[in-house]
């Protein structure tokens, strides 16, 4: 079930109207409401892989009683063994559905490079990847690897942690959560909070706007010049490259925006996971505030284990190095993924103190400068993100070294031109507007009904009027869905 | 309203005012036809309900009607059913539909007409269901839904026709046409002309020639391009049937199944194809007619499309064969279920200018579109029925002249590979009247025993009168 349908706006009004309706003031028929809720969102998708959230689920349920009992007795090995047992469910689980074939075939292709016959691409699997799965299981390990550093205590209700894991506005692409933030809101009775659920409101309407009417726009121009392969000039594949990376900005983050949204109106936080990325001055920054809830369990449970910036700069290097590589195959089975997280660990390390930071200390325009730079540079990388494969992404950028722009490639009428050029304006006009008033938002609820209802009106009949949807337009799923 | 002691009541409340107001600004700007008027000059499919509609008002009640898709609406000629049942047949069928849309059609027609006998061809009996439906398929499943223009039916309707999602672009032409707002709207398109005083039947003739000798011969080298053995139908196809079945018979209405053939070397597999239908046919207790497999139908190139796409049609002489063996197969059946209008001037009137009347039925001499040479005459073999010039519409340089004769045993005609009516008339052709000889070949497309057809294309003249006439049964 997609947030972009009509299925999920049914869907939801359902689940709104019931949940304050008759569910809201038990907490205990609250959290089976969710759970019941959030497994008929991910069933409808396919039902079978229900069982994998359920296994995951539960495994760390019992895991985390065990971890308890564990830390009672203060037995550090059995911390440790059952921490490694969750890690190995889940991981073990993203592992089969996500990356056996991905190392399967690494390992063929080595093997054969060395003349070495092997009979492992019969155990390939014709599995398809479970939507979220990536998120899903982050966010459950969340819950063990706290627990195993005692730094949170298990939960002894099996639905309100069955309910955390699957809670459905952010189960298939985050914000990946912590169980130390989320859970304890399935514990307590929730308030009604007219404000809250107009802020909420208003928060995925927006990101419903981004989504069909900007990134999906976007998407059509992307996709038929990405299937041009290697027919394309330099502007032409300069501008798809840059126009991908505002389409993954705006399909992402609409998607975050909408899960906090409707969250917010069922009176759950979730946590921001977009803090308008390209106004960011260096990758350091730009990482602060791109898909933040990953960035953060980065931080927490991979670069800080390792040592972070403990252990001198070497080391320090390194372990930004693993922990961006990682992050790129976490993204996705593949190498293309893996060079993708080395290009921003890179950009990190080499281009934010020799280029971006002396660049900042430019009077006026530093600061625009080094957004752009950012930007164009972010862009660049993102080449690998798209692309199928190393020569696809190789056709990309060997274009960007010919010449011209074909609009007509890029499926761009003069009035698509016009109206995306105007789309991408405004939308960077308010994450500018947004940056020195982070209050915008709350300053336009307050304005008065009428004035709200204007805006709720606009953006609806924008959707409607600007989405791109209809006849002979494939759905459009959003891109993190494939992670 | 502050004091509502449910605020999450009143929040849904204002959801619900929202989505109303969202809702009446598209209904405002349809009404407005903001997207311009979206049907397409040649849009059969509306011109098939303004003449259903325009029949009832007139008084002229659908007698036969045939549901399917595409290749219903291009392998049965109405006319030809109507001349050789006597009685009105209409051709109700939407390209790229399947049953559901021909059980609503069927909803529909029944305001309009009460038909004795429908006639569901298998091809919309396919493997497709509304939840997986391709762009072409929504495309004509939304204009089949849209000209039934019965707002309290296409809502009763559209959810089993469009899945939730699509049901905006279902509903809606801003919906649907929305990308025209930046776009710019499309020049050159207008409602369709037609007048209703013009028979229409339902057909429509897309294919007026046949499969070329090289089509014919790359079957060989290429083989077949259908395999029926990967055909099925659907469950959503097997319920509407069932509900096309449940329908007619509460109506008192008979109902069978029948498959229009494609080219024999076009599939390949075609009778386990074939046995599923007639499965569902039994299952439903109803009658199935098998054109695939009737060799001297599915072996005539002439009778189908040039094409080597999977959906290969029916050609209109096709169409004409097709309707001769369904014609066949109906009256054997439901003769006295079926009313003979074939003396009614009311009907013949009707249908003037029909080939089809010429074909099967008896005109009259008020007949605006043809002539009368002869009438009921006796010869030592035979009886002619009648023979008429009648004129081609849209053709004024020629006419074609129809023989009927019965009384000849099948033994007689069935076997004969040459058939040729000699006659001598006196015309006149400019001034001066004078004797010709004419030869008019059978009609190898209607093969009909107890009614043999002659036909041939003369210049346009007037043929004063049959002077004689002979039988030639051999070159």
């Amino acid at each position: 079930m997609l947030f972009n349908s009509i299925t999920f706006l049914v869907f939801f009004a359902l689940v709104f109207a019931t949940y304050w309706g008759a569910m809201a003031q038990h907490v205990k028929r609250r959290n089976a409401f969710i759970l019941l809720v959030s497994y008929v969102f991910y069933g409808w998708w396919d039902w079978r892989f229900l069982s994998l959230i359920f296994v995951s689920s539960l495994s760390d349920y019992l895991i985390g009683l065990q971890l308890a009992k564990a830390s009672d007795g203060d037995k550090a090995s059995a911390k440790k063994g059952w921490v490694a047992l969750s890690l190995l469910i889940n991981l073990g689980i993203l592992g089969t559905f996500k990356y056996l074939n991905f190392f399967l075939d690494s390992l063929q292709n080595s093997l054969q490079a060395l003349g070495l016959e092997s009979g492992i691409s019969g155990l390939h699997l014709d599995w398809v990847l479970p939507v979220g799965i990536s998120f899903y299981t982050f966010q459950t390990l969340s819950y063990t690897l706290d627990i195993g550093r005692g730094q949170l205590k298990p939960t002894r209700d099996p639905i309100a942690f069955f309910a955390f894991v699957s809670f459905f506005p952010q189960l298939v692409a985050g914000p990946i959560e912590r169980a130390k933030d989320l859970l304890p809101q399935f514990s307590t009775e929730p308030q009604f909070d007219p404000a809250a659920v107009r802020s909420g409101f208003l928060l995925a309407l927006w990101g419903l706007f981004k989504k069909v009417v900007i990134a999906d726009r976007l998407a059509l121009v992307v996709d038929s010049t990405y299937a041009a392969g290697g027919e394309m000039g330099s502007g032409t594949a300069a501008l798809a490259t840059l126009l991908f990376a505002f389409q993954l900005y705006l399909d992402f983050s609409a998607y975050s925006e909408m899960a906090i949204g409707l969250a917010r109106m069922l009176g759950i936080r979730l946590s921001t996971n977009f803090k308008r990325p390209y106004l960011a001055r260096t990758f350091g920054e730009f990482w602060s505030r791109w898909h933040i809830s990953l960035s953060t369990w980065f931080r927490d449970y991979l670069y800080i284990p390792l040592g972070g910036n403990r252990h001198g700069t070497a080391r320090t290097w390194l372990n930004i190095m693993l922990v961006f590589l990682v992050s790129g195959l976490w993204h996705g089975a593949s190498w293309n993924f893996v060079i993708w997280g080395g290009l921003n660990g890179a950009f990190l390390l080499l281009l934010d103190p020799l280029v971006l930071r002396p660049l900042g200390r430019l009077a006026y325009v530093g600061r625009p400068l080094q957004a752009i730079l950012v930007t164009v540079c972010w862009a660049l990388s993102l080449v690998f993100f798209r692309a199928q494969g190393w020569t696809g992404a190789e056709q990309i950028y060997l274009s960007l070294a010919s010449s011209g722009i074909d609009f007509e490639l890029m499926g761009m009428s003069p009035s698509e031109s016009r109206l995306l050029g105007g789309l991408l304006v405004g939308m960077m006009g308010i994450e500018i507007l947004q940056e020195s008033r982070p209050k915008a938002a709350e300053w336009l609820l307050s304005r008065g009904t009428l004035v709200r209802w204007l805006v709720y009106w606009a953006l609806g009949m924008g959707i409607i009027l600007g989405g791109s949807y209809g006849l002979n337009i494939a759905d459009s799923k959003f891109i993190y869905f494939q992670f | 309203m502050k004091t509502m002691k449910q605020p999450w009541l009143l929040a849904c409340l204002k959801g619900l005012l929202g989505v109303a107001l969202l809702l009446g600004s598209v209904a405002l700007l349809d009404s407005q036809n903001l997207f311009f008027d979206v049907r397409e000059a040649n849009d059969h499919r509306e011109k098939r309900w303004d003449h259903l509609r325009h029949m009832s008002r007139a008084n002229v009640p659908v007698d036969v009607v045939v549901l399917g898709n595409s290749h219903a609406y291009t392998g049965i000629s109405p006319e030809f059913l109507s001349g050789a049942l006597k009685s009105n047949a209409f051709v109700l069928a939407n390209p790229g539909t399947t049953a559901a849309d021909c059980y609503w059609n069927l909803k529909a027609l029944l305001e309009l007409h009460q038909p004795r006998v429908v006639a569901l061809e298998t091809y919309a009996l396919d493997e497709r269901d509304h939840h997986h439906m391709n762009a072409d398929m929504l495309v004509n499943q939304i204009k089949a839904f849209q000209v039934r223009k019965h707002a309290g039916r296409q809502w009763a309707s559209s959810l089993s026709l469009f899945p939730l999602d699509d049901l905006g672009l279902a509903l809606s032409e801003t919906v649907r046409n929305h990308h025209y707002t930046w776009e710019g709207f499309p020049s050159g398109r207008g409602r369709a002309k037609y007048s209703l005083q013009e028979r229409h039947l339902g057909q429509f003739i897309r294919f007026t020639t046949g499969m070329t000798d090289s089509l014919v011969q790359e079957y060989g080298r290429l083989g077949p391009v259908v395999d029926g053995s990967e055909k099925f139908i659907s469950d959503e196809n097997r319920h509407y049937a069932a509900k096309i079945a449940e329908l007619c018979a509460a109506q008192g209405i008979e109902l069978m199944l029948f498959t229009l053939p494609m080219y024999k070397d076009h599939v390949a597999n075609a009778e386990p194809w074939m046995a599923r239908f007639e499965s569902l046919a039994e299952e439903l207790q109803l009658p199935y007619l098998n054109l695939q497999t009737e060799n001297n139908l599915s072996q005539n190139p002439t009778y189908f499309e040039n094409t080597r796409e999977p959906n290969q049609h029916m050609t209109f002489l096709g169409s004409v064969a097709a309707s001769d063996r369904l014609s066949a197969f109906i009256e054997k059946r439901w003769r006295d279920s079926l009313p003979f209008r074939g003396e009614d001037p009311d009907w013949v009137a009707f249908h003037s200018g029909n080939p089809g009347l010429y074909a099967y039925a008896y005109t009259t001499a008020a007949d605006e579109n043809a002539e009368i040479l002869a009438q009921n005459a006796t010869t030592a073999s035979f009886k002619v029925d009648q023979i008429v010039i009648a004129d081609v519409p849209k053709r004024k340089d020629i006419r074609q002249i129809w023989v009927r004769l019965s009384g000849l045993d099948g033994a007689q005609v069935g076997g004969k590979s040459f058939f040729m009516l000699r006659m001598r008339a006196q015309l006149r052709d400019g001034s001066a009247p004078s004797i010709a000889a004419l030869k008019v070949p059978k009609n190898p497309t209607i093969q009909r025993d107890d009614n043999v057809v002659f036909t041939t294309t003369v210049k346009a003249l007037d043929v004063l009168e049959m002077v004689d006439m002979s039988l030639q049964t051999s070159p």
